[in-house]
């Protein structure tokens, strides 16, 4: 089994990086939203404008945080309640278009009906599909998040005498949040690819999972609700059970007579 | 042994419309079948069924003995498929895709590599092995799938139109490869197609379907023995005496239905023996394709 992930994810990944419609998303938007947009941000931070938008936030300031200068608010806020939003795109996106690829590819181009004459049981060719995207969603998020804490702790070093970041809420975020997000936009992508004719197709589905995180950004934005550390780890367990829900749901209707003719 | 059990198959995809009715038959190990009849017959269901991506509504299939229902991953180590519809990954070259399919089949990466360099040289495409696939034209598209049904030392075939699409050169050409490729490595060969002309240089043994039912199995003598096929003598030439129950086809063209070869030939000595003169003499017997239509228009 664990020959056949290891030889699956290597050619599913050959493929991915063949294609620019798929590997371009995952190195813009990352790009965009973990390296322009703070650095445009932090560089921004002590400004009048920055200080305005702080003061309209209907947001306390709590400990610590209660004494910092406004350029610093404005940091600590977009760290801790800003950013983690836009970033859960990263995770739903990039899971989202590998699946599209790994499986709903497979079915345009033909080649599923290849992989199912191999001597490989549905369950292996299954796991080692999610499994295989999953390493590869999930680096991609981590290289994200790598590339967006260089941005922030050079900001700290401008900006603070201590550090505030990492903080506990990001790390439950990257090694809690974020695998279940993407586990679930695999999934997600797995389900629907069965009824999805293309590619392009699939992706339009994605946005039924986007959606709630353009939402989550607005009220984030708006001063509506705040994620709290408590709020994710619930978030988090709560995907996980959904995600092998459907999992096992999935899996019972992955066979060759329901997905290749 | 028995290579390929059918015991009463019966498929439909939407519960109203059997695209196999009934299906039964029997071949043995080492057997080149042709599993002749139209586009739409049934024949690349039975293939899929056969390799347990379909399941039956009813009936048993066996392959060397492996019930497809419950031993499927057994019978795909050792039977080798090229369908019309199970494509490459056009974005990786001939050899990698090679590599990934064999790797999947449980060789080694040497050992791969040697069975790569193996086969594709055997189909006479190792010079593209560094090519993507999706630069390769339609005939080199046929020889890498036939590469890939060859490449893990299979003991069963399925080719399901291997020479469909292919100009008549490269046709015979892919027909001959996979004659030899099938000789040299005492395979079983399922071979379906609707070129009968084709089939008729490889098959041993040939089944007859259209509309999801079987119209004939057997050999090509067995198929003939079902059906009054007449074998007719045929002569060109001058004086040929009428009373010898010959057929004036047309200006010096003479035909007479025959029982074996021996009367054809105490036919012709009488000819000779009346004062006849023949040019040219010729037995035409049933071709594959007379068969397959007297039993298609049954």
């Amino acid at each position: 089994m664990k020959d056949t992930v290891k030889i699956i994810a290597r050619k599913d990944l050959k493929v991915i990086l063949q294609e620019k419609i798929i590997w371009l998303p995952m190195l813009i938007v990352p790009l965009l939203l973990c390296l322009l947009l703070p650095v445009i941000f932090f560089i921004a931070a002590g400004s009048a404008e920055s200080i305005k938008e702080l003061e309209s936030l209907p947001f306390e300031f709590e400990g610590e945080a209660a004494n910092f200068n406004p350029a610093q608010k404005s940091i600590y806020f977009a760290i801790n309640y800003m950013f983690p939003g836009l970033f859960l795109i990263i995770p739903i996106l990039t899971s989202s278009i590998i699946a599209g690829s790994s499986f709903v590819g497979e079915r345009e181009g033909k080649t599923l009906e290849s992989l199912f004459y191999t001597p490989v049981t549905i369950r292996e060719l299954f796991t080692a599909k999610l499994t295989g995207s999953f390493v590869i969603a999930y680096s991609v998020t981590f290289v994200s998040f790598t590339l967006f804490s260089i941005v922030v702790f050079t900001a700290q070093f401008f900006y603070f005498d201590y550090i505030i970041y990492p903080s506990f809420k990001w790390l439950v975020f990257i090694f809690w949040l974020c695998p279940a997000l993407i586990l679930l936009g695999l999934i997600f992508m797995v389900r629907t690819s069965a009824k999805a004719k293309t590619f392009q197709e699939a992706q339009q589905r994605v946005l039924l999972l986007i959606l709630p995180v353009i939402l989550i950004i607005i009220g984030q934005v708006a001063g509506l609700f705040y994620l709290s550390t408590l709020v994710m780890l619930i978030t988090g367990l709560l995907i996980f059970i959904i995600d092998y829900l459907i999992m096992r749901a999935a899996i019972k209707n992955f066979k060759p007579e329901n997905l290749v003719f | 042994m028995k290579a390929i059990e059918l015991a009463n198959i019966t498929k439909s995809y939407d519960g109203r419309t059997d695209v196999l009715s009934e299906i039964s038959f029997e071949i043995n190990e080492g057997e080149v079948f042709g599993f002749l009849g139209p586009n739409g017959a049934g024949k690349t269901t039975a293939v899929r069924i056969l390799n347990g991506l379909l399941e039956p509504n009813s009936g048993n299939v066996r392959v060397y003995g492996n019930d497809v229902s419950k031993n499927t991953i057994e019978i795909h180590k050792i039977c080798g498929v090229m369908t019309e519809t199970a494509n490459f990954y056009e974005k990786l070259t001939g050899s990698e895709n090679l590599m990934f399919f064999g790797r999947l089949h449980g060789f080694s990466t040497t050992e791969c590599s040697e069975r790569i360099k193996h086969v594709m040289n055997l189909f006479d495409i190792y010079d593209a092995k560094d090519k993507k696939v999706g630069e390769y034209s339609t005939g080199m598209k046929k020889k890498i799938a036939l590469c890939r049904a060859f490449l893990h030392n299979p003991k069963i075939l399925f080719l399901d139109e291997p020479t469909s699409g292919l100009d008549p050169d490269a046709a015979r050409n892919v027909n001959r490869l996979i004659s030899t490729a099938a000789a040299e490595e005492r395979l079983t060969v399922f071979l379906c197609t609707h070129q009968l002309k084709y089939a008729e240089e490889i098959c041993t043994l040939y089944g007859f379907i259209d509309n999801g039912k079987m119209l004939g199995f057997g050999t090509f003598n067995e198929l003939l023995g079902n059906k009054n096929c007449l074998v007719t003598l045929e002569i060109r030439g001058k004086n040929i005496d009428i009373e010898l129950g010959f057929e004036n086809k047309s200006a010096g063209k003479y035909n007479k239905v025959v029982a074996s070869d021996i009367d054809a030939a105490a036919l012709i000595k009488q000819v000779i023996n009346s004062g006849g003169e023949i040019y040219e003499a010729r037995l035409n017997k049933w071709n594959l394709e007379d068969l397959y239509f007297a039993y298609q228009h049954e």
